[in-house]
């Protein structure tokens, strides 16, 4: 998966866990700290995310906490190379 | 706007309104207009031990109180959001407590299992089971667990009408773990068996590890 590719699945998942995004998302982005997720929101947004890839994302630990999309755009490429 | 004060308890020894009693007396009031409406999501943010005030729309409480949820059910297409507020005084009333309705609890061993259910087929009979299922599920996790909370439904399309099935199973799939400010938060998937049983829909709560 391109990096292009990551960044439409991220923004999809985004939609599907809180409904409408305002403003364009970017791997600058972060989806916590600029307050589009928050920690209930992070959890069904990681796993629309994983049910969208269809692959468990294995470096998104219980302990994970950065939610820069640059940041998560890296862990998806990498996890569907 | 419209809001309701909710007929709420506090159950047996519990120091807070249960989560499924206050959307079960929200799917009563929606029923009333909406016979055939489903609860889509529903996330609560705190916890209390004071009455409730339910508010259909948008807009703030007449009472005043803090926000401690949000929800939105479906009727046909009309999405209908609600919010709940707790409403300052006095605690709510003390209520009885009802038996278990769980039975043959089978943790998998990764945070999630299965368990068998009998109920009386009613909304807040089946959200009761399913709680309780879920949380005796991370009761059984290998750290030692504490204070357990529901905190929230994604994704669900549970009918507010009394259509469940009176006896079936539970399978809990524990997708999601967080540790977010001390606490640990999860989300699983739900899936029921069990004649008129509603799809599979996310389950998230919230744990205390270790001492």
């Amino acid at each position: 998966m391109t990096r292009e590719e990551a960044l439409a699945a991220i923004t999809k998942a985004l939609t599907e866990t809180v409904g409408s995004v305002d403003g364009d998302v970017t791997e600058d982005t972060d989806l916590v700290s600029d307050g589009m997720l928050d920690s209930l929101d992070s959890m069904t947004f990681l796993f629309e995310l994983e049910n969208g890839l269809g692959t468990k994302l294995e470096a998104i630990d219980e302990t994970y906490e950065d939610f820069r999309v640059g940041a998560l755009v890296d862990i998806v490429v990498q996890a569907t190379a | 706007m419209a809001s309701h004060t909710l007929e709420v308890g506090l159950r047996g020894t519990r120091n807070y309104v249960q989560g499924s009693q206050i959307l079960a007396r929200t799917a009563e009031i929606v029923a009333r207009d909406h016979p055939g409406a489903v609860l889509a999501s529903a996330k609560f943010t705190r916890i209390t031990l004071l009455g409730v005030e339910l508010v259909l729309g948008e807009g703030d409480a007449p009472s005043g109180g803090e926000e401690i949820g949000r929800g939105q059910l479906l009727a046909g297409d009309e999405r209908l959001p609600v919010r709940w507020f707790e409403v300052p005084g006095p605690e709510a009333p003390r209520i009885e407590d009802v038996p278990g309705a769980t039975s043959g609890l089978a943790p998998d061993g990764a945070g999630g299992g299965r368990a068998d259910f009998a109920i009386a087929g009613s909304f807040e009979s089946y959200l009761a089971a399913v709680i309780e299922c879920v949380k005796a599920l991370h009761a059984h996790r290998g750290e030692r667990v504490s204070d357990i909370w529901f905190t929230a439904l994604v994704g669900a399309r549970l009918p507010v009408a009394p259509t469940y099935p009176t006896a079936g199973s539970l399978a809990v799939d524990l997708k999601i773990e967080r540790m977010v400010e001390g606490r640990l938060q999860t989300l699983s998937v739900v899936e029921t068996t069990g004649a008129g049983a509603p799809p599979a829909y996310q389950i998230c709560f919230s744990c205390i590890i270790g001492d």
